[in-house]
């Protein structure tokens, strides 16, 4: 009887062990650290109010809303990309140079590389300097994957890794006004630039 | 009698022994985690820790590299529920129902709760219920938050591909059944609540039968409009879906057909009562 006693006990021992092995994992989230405060974006269609933050090709951070009170002209390229990106780029130094000069300082122009891998700030830097980029209206921006992903939805452009380690992606510029909201979209690589200047020319007044 | 005691004791010691080391190396290693390796940090909570390996997705894209290798990763176990997704909004006003934007979710975003935070009766209903009428910008937010991201198609595919009791069920006919069956029931007004179903082989519970979920990079299913190969790539892909069945006829992947088109069908901002998310998370 006692022996018999020792060995329930044991068994029921045994049954807490395992019950306590199974019960351990149903313990439930604990919650993770409390973002940055959204920032005040002025339009409720400003593509500014994302959450994100973004590194310049100084290093430094850079949160979309910064870049309000211009209108910026956007595109989402990757520097080692040899077909669409240069096209690209060159279609944006076009529009630089064809604008009046009385919008020079009104005008931005934005980078913002699909590829924040290998797009590191240094080498964004030397991308610059390689096309020979003002900086002083230029920015070239690069961000965690997600929160590319997060901006190239907004502005409705698709991208995928290729095979070669580079990107199919939609051949788009978009015209920003002063609050972030899109006014313009100029589509692929070989259209006429007058109706995108008009946008920004339109854009500037507001 | 005697001897048959001695044995069973010297059993029961054993056992116990056992247990206590089975016990004591669970507290350090969780024997939940089963797929586990040696050396691999221990999963945040609420997550499970899945081994890397190989998506195979479901269409030839020109240039696109296939099989996709999907690393190594954290994924949480359950669908983001209402309660969850609520204290979110708390932390995150802007995410309210009145005061969302109209470029990240459209109007029937949070339909289901009547007002910005659900009232009591509905927050008792829901709070364990996968949140639904979320748009593919607030599941992001959510899990940005969250310091995680939404998982990517190959991430998610790999992991639903798991039966119960392996990591690629797709040659397991009786599962193969269950899961058609699944995504022929029609959509319950409202997802069951969390753990309705059965964990698969990772210990990922609701993949299948309650609802469709939000994947990071859903909208690239989209034929890019790239500057190289689209013409290429729409001819591929209708050659390669005309093929499927005539590789391997018995076990083409109808529900991840289903879900590669629902995908398709999707935009950024739409909020649908049977679609929500879970999060993913990097390997430190």
């Amino acid at each position: 009887m006692k022996r018999y006693g020792c060995l329930s006990f044991l068994l029921v021992l045994v049954l807490c062990l395992r019950l306590g092995a199974w019960a351990s994992p149903l313990t439930v989230t604990a919650h993770a650290d409390h973002e940055a405060l959204p920032a005040s974006a002025s339009s409720a269609r400003s593509i500014y109010q994302v959450e994100s933050t973004w590194t310049t090709a100084d290093a430094q951070p850079l949160r979309l809303e910064h870049l309000q009170g211009k209108v910026q002209v956007l595109a989402m390229v990757y520097t080692t990309c040899e077909s669409a990106c240069p096209i690209i780029v060159s279609l944006m130094q076009r529009i630089a140079a064809a604008l009046p000069p009385e919008l020079h300082s009104q005008v931005g122009f934005v980078l913002v590389t699909l590829d924040p891998v290998r797009d590191t700030p240094s080498v964004l830097s030397a991308y610059s300097v390689k096309m020979r980029l003002d900086p002083a209206s230029w920015s070239l921006l690069s961000g965690r994957p997600a929160d590319v992903m997060e901006l190239a939805m907004l502005l409705g452009i698709t991208y995928k890794r290729d095979r070669s380690g580079g990107f199919i992606h939609t051949n788009r510029l978009t015209v920003l006004n002063k609050v972030g909201e899109i006014v313009y979209r100029h589509e692929g690589l070989h259209q006429d630039l007058t109706s995108t200047l008009e946008a920004i020319r339109w854009a500037a007044q507001y | 009698m005697k001897i048959i005691n001695r044995q069973s004791w010297v059993g029961m010691v054993f056992l116990v022994t056992l247990e206590c080391c089975s016990f004591l190396s669970a507290m350090v290693w969780p024997s939940w985690a089963a797929p586990a390796e040696d050396g691999v940090p221990e999963p945040p909570s609420g997550m499970q820790y899945i081994v890397g390996g190989v998506y195979a997705p479901l269409f030839k894209e020109a240039g696109v590299e296939q099989p996709t290798p999907v690393a190594p990763f954290y994924l949480d176990i359950y669908p983001v529920t209402n309660a969850q997704y609520a204290a979110f909004i708390k932390a995150n006003p802007r995410w309210r129902r009145s005061q969302v934007s109209p470029l990240l979710a459209d109007v029937a975003y949070l339909r289901h709760w009547q007002a910005d935070t659900p009232s009591p009766e509905a927050a008792t209903a829901v709070a364990q219920r996968p949140v639904t009428y979320v748009s593919w910008f607030a599941a992001h937010a959510y899990c940005r938050w969250q310091q995680k991201r939404l998982p990517s198609t190959a991430e998610w595919e790999y992991v639903a591909l798991a039966s119960a009791t392996a990591p690629d069920g797709s040659k397991e006919a009786a599962y193969q059944t269950r899961l058609l069956e699944w995504y022929a029931l029609p959509a319950a007004a409202m997802p069951p609540p969390i753990g309705s179903g059965q964990k698969n082989y990772w210990g990922i519970s609701d993949l299948h039968g309650s609802m469709w979920e939000w994947v990071a990079d859903f909208q690239t299913a989209f034929s890019p409009g790239a500057s190289r190969g689209d013409a290429e790539a729409e001819r591929d892909r209708f050659c390669s879906s005309g093929a499927l069945g005539v590789s391997e006829p018995e076990l083409v992947n109808y529900p991840a057909l289903m879900r590669d088109a629902y995908r398709r069908s999707l935009r950024g901002t739409y909020t649908v009562h049977n679609l929500g998310f879970r999060c993913a998370k990097d390997l430190p």
